[in-house]
C-alpha cells in the first residue's frame, strides 16, 4: 500500500499550523500575558520560543520525517528506528499516540461548545443574559451541570458533539491530503480573516460607556501590554513564559511527528517549522492579544479582563459582544474562529492512533478510523457525562499537562543525545530551504533539554504533587473522589492496552522477519 | 496605555510579523539550499 503524502508545501505547514493554533492562542495567551507583567512578559516569551519552542518544533519535524522513512508514523516505531539497540525505547513512545488521543477525548467535547454557541449567538439564545451570573446559569444549563429556564437536559449540546465528531472522523477518513490538509487550506485563512474583522473592530470601540472614561480599548491594551518589570525577577513568570511556549505550539503531543512522517526525505523542515510556528505565533500574540481583553476591559473593567480562560470564552465574550452593533454577527464570527482553531487541531489529535494501526497493524483507513471513532467516542463520553465530577480535568492533567512535558523531553535527549547532535543536525538540514545558525547545535544539545526538565521539575513541585496527590481535590470536592480515581485507573488502562499493542506489533514483526530468514537461508545454501 | 505599553506591543508585533513574513516569502518564493 502506497505511503500517504502531503499534497504541497504550504499545506503541510497549515496543516501543522492549524494543529498548533487553539482556543489557547486566543484565550489563555492573553490572560497569562496580562498576569505576569504584560509587555515585560515578552522577554521571557521571546527568549522561550527561540530556546525552546522553535528548537523543539525543528526536532519533532525531523524525527516525524525521518521515521516516515521508514514507515513508521508514530512515536514508537519512531524511537525504535533512532535507537534500534534499546529495546525498550520504544514503548516511551506510547505517550505519543496515549496523549493525543486524551487530549481528543475532552477537546471535541469542548470545541462542540463552540459550534453551538456559534449557532446560539446567530440565532440570538443567550441574548437575555446580560450578567455574568445568568451567562454562567446558560453555560452550566448548556452543559447540563444544571436544569434551568435555558436547558432543560444534555440534548442540544449532545447533538452538537455528534455533528462535531463526525465532523473529525469524516476528514480523517478522508486522508492526509484530500481530508486535512483540504480542511486546514480553507480554514487557516479563514481564521486569520475572522481574527483581523473582529480586531479591527475591538480596536475601534474606543470608549463604549462615556460615563466610564477609564474603561476604554486603549486602557484594555495597556492592562495587557504596559510592562510590569519587577516580574521579570520572578522565576515563576518565566516558568510561565516557557510554559506558554510550549503548549501554544503543540510540540510534545506526538501529531507533528506524524504529520512530519507524510513527508519525502528531500523536502525541508527547517523552515518550514519555523514557517508553522512563526504563523501561529501571529494568531497568539497580534490576534490572540488584540481581542478578548482590550473587549472585555473596556465594557466591564479590569475585573473581567482578569477572568480565567473559560470565562473569558464562554460568558465574558459573548456579554461584550451583547453590547456591540451588530453583535449577533460578531458572535458568530467569534465562536466560528475559535470553532475552526478546534477542529483544525482536533483532527490532528486523531492522527496518531489511525496511522499507528495503520502502519503496525496493516488495517485500512476505514477500518483504522472506525476503530479509533469507536474508543474516541466511548472515551468522549466519558468526559460528557463526567464533566461535574472532574473527569474531564484529570484528562487534561495527564493528557494535556503531564504527558506533554514528559515525552517533550524524552524525545528532545533522544535527539541532542542519543541519535547524536552530528547526525541530527545532518538529518535537520537534508532538503533544507535554510541554514539554521550554528548556535542551535548547542541550544538543541544543552538548553531545551534543561529548560524542558526544569518546567518538569518545576511544575511537579508547584502544583503536580499535589494533583496527583489529590491533596486540594480531597479538601475541597471530596465526593469526587471516587470519579476521579476511577478516571485514574481507565487512564491507566487505556495505557497499559496501547503498550500490550506496541508489544504485539512488534513481536509480530520479529516472527515475520524469522520466517522470511527461513525461507531465504536454504535457498542461499542450495545455491 | 503607557508608553513602554505601546513600545512592547510595537516591537513584539513587528518581531513576530517579520519573523513570519521573511519565512512565508521564503517558502513560497525562496530557492532551495544547495
Amino acid at each position: 500500500m502506497a505511503r500517504e503524502r502531503w499534497g504541497s508545501k504550504l499545506g503541510v505547514i497549515l496543516a501543522v499550523a492549524g494543529s498548533a493554533i487553539g482556543l489557547g492562542n486566543f484565550l489563555r495567551f492573553p490572560g497569562t500575558a496580562a498576569a505576569n507583567g504584560g509587555g515585560a512578559f515578552m522577554i521571557p516569551y521571546f527568549v522561550a520560543l527561540f530556546l525552546l519552542g522553535v528548537p523543539l518544533m525543528w526536532i519533532e519535524w525531523t524525527i516525524g520525517r525521518f521515521g516516515g522513512g521508514f514507515d513508521h508514523s508514530t512515536a514508537p516505531g519512531m524511537f525504535h528506528t533512532m535507537w534500534n539497540k534499546n529495546r525498550f525505547i520504544k514503548y516511551f513512545g506510547v505517550i505519543g499516540i496515549f496523549g493525543p488521543i486524551v487530549i481528543f477525548a475532552y477537546y471535541t467535547y469542548v470545541e462542540s461548545w463552540l459550534l453551538g454557541y456559534s449557532v446560539y449567538a446567530l440565532t440570538g439564545k443567550y441574548n437575555g443574559c446580560t450578567s455574568q451570573e445568568s451567562m454562567t446559569a446558560f453555560l452550566n444549563g448548556y452543559r447540563g451541570l444544571v436544569h434551568n429556564e435555558y436547558f432543560n437536559g444534555l440534548g442540544p449540546a449532545y447533538l452538537f458533539f455528534i455533528a462535531t465528531f463526525i465532523a473529525n472522523i469524516v476528514v480523517v477518513l478522508v486522508g492526509i491530503k484530500g481530508g486535512i490538509q483540504r480542511l486546514c487550506e480553507w480554514a487557516m485563512p479563514v481564521l486569520f480573516v475572522l481574527g483581523i474583522v473582529l480586531m479591527v473592530r475591538v480596536f475601534t470601540l474606543g470608549t463604549p460607556d462615556p460615563s466610564r472614561p477609564e474603561n476604554s480599548v486603549a486602557n484594555g491594551l495597556g492592562f495587557m501590554w504596559n510592562p510590569n518589570w519587577s516580574k521579570l525577577l520572578d522565576g515563576k513568570v518565566w516558568l510561565a513564559a516557557a510554559g506558554q511556549i510550549f503548549f501554544t505550539l503543540s510540540v510534545g503531543i506526538g501529531v507533528i511527528l506524524t504529520y512530519a512522517s507524510y513527508l519525502t526525505r528531500k523536502d525541508d523542515v527547517a523552515l518550514s517549522g519555523l514557517t508553522a510556528a512563526t504563523a501561529n505565533e501571529v494568531a497568539e500574540v497580534i490576534l490572540g492579544g488584540s481581542i478578548v481583553i482590550p473587549a472585555a476591559f473596556a465594557f466591564f473593567g479590569a475585573t473581567a479582563a482578569g477572568g480565567g480562560v473559560f470565562d473569558l470564552g464562554f460568558i465574558t465574550m459573548p456579554l461584550v459582544l451583547q453590547k456591540m452593533a451588530w453583535g449577533q454577527v460578531f458572535g458568530f464570527m467569534w465562536f466560528v474562529l475559535l470553532f475552526l482553531a478546534g477542529i483544525t487541531s482536533s483532527v490532528s489529535l486523531a492522527q496518531p492512533a489511525i496511522a499507528f494501526l495503520e502502519d503496525e497493524f496493516n488495517l485500512s483507513k476505514k477500518a483504522a478510523t472506525a476503530l479509533f471513532a469507536a474508543v474516541g467516542f466511548l472515551l468522549c463520553n466519558v468526559n460528557i457525562f463526567g464533566l461535574g465530577y472532574g473527569v474531564l480535568d484529570e484528562f487534561d492533567f495527564w493528557g494535556g499537562t503531564f504527558c506533554l512535558v514528559l515525552f517533550g523531553t524524552i524525545e528532545t535527549v533522544l535527539f541532542g543525545w542519543v541519535f547524536g547532535m552530528d547526525k541530527a543536525w545532518t538529518e535537520l538540514h537534508v532538503g533544507s530551504d535554510i541554514t539554521i545558525p550554528r548556535v542551535y547545535r548547542f541550544v538543541i544539545k544543552y538548553i531545551t533539554p534543561a529548560a524542558l526538565l526544569l518546567i518538569l521539575g518545576f511544575w511537579l513541585y508547584q502544583e503536580g504533587w499535589d494533583t496527583i496527590m489529590l491533596t486540594r481535590l480531597r479538601a475541597d470536592h471530596p465526593e469526587k473522589i471516587s470519579y476521579v480515581l476511577g478516571t485514574r485507573i481507565l487512564l491507566l488502562v487505556f495505557f497499559a492496552a496501547l503498550t500490550f499493542l506496541v508489544w504485539i506489533s512488534w513481536r509480530r514483526r520479529a516472527r515475520r522477519q524469522m520466517a522470511q530468514a527461513q525461507e531465504t537461508a536454504p535457498e542461499e545454501a542450495g545455491q | 496605555m503607557r508608553l513602554g505599553g505601546w513600545i512592547f506591543m510595537i516591537v513584539s508585533w513587528a518581531v513576530i510579523l517579520g519573523l513570519f513574513v521573511f519565512s512565508m516569502a521564503r517558502t513560497l518564493w525562496g530557492k532551495k539550499q544547495p
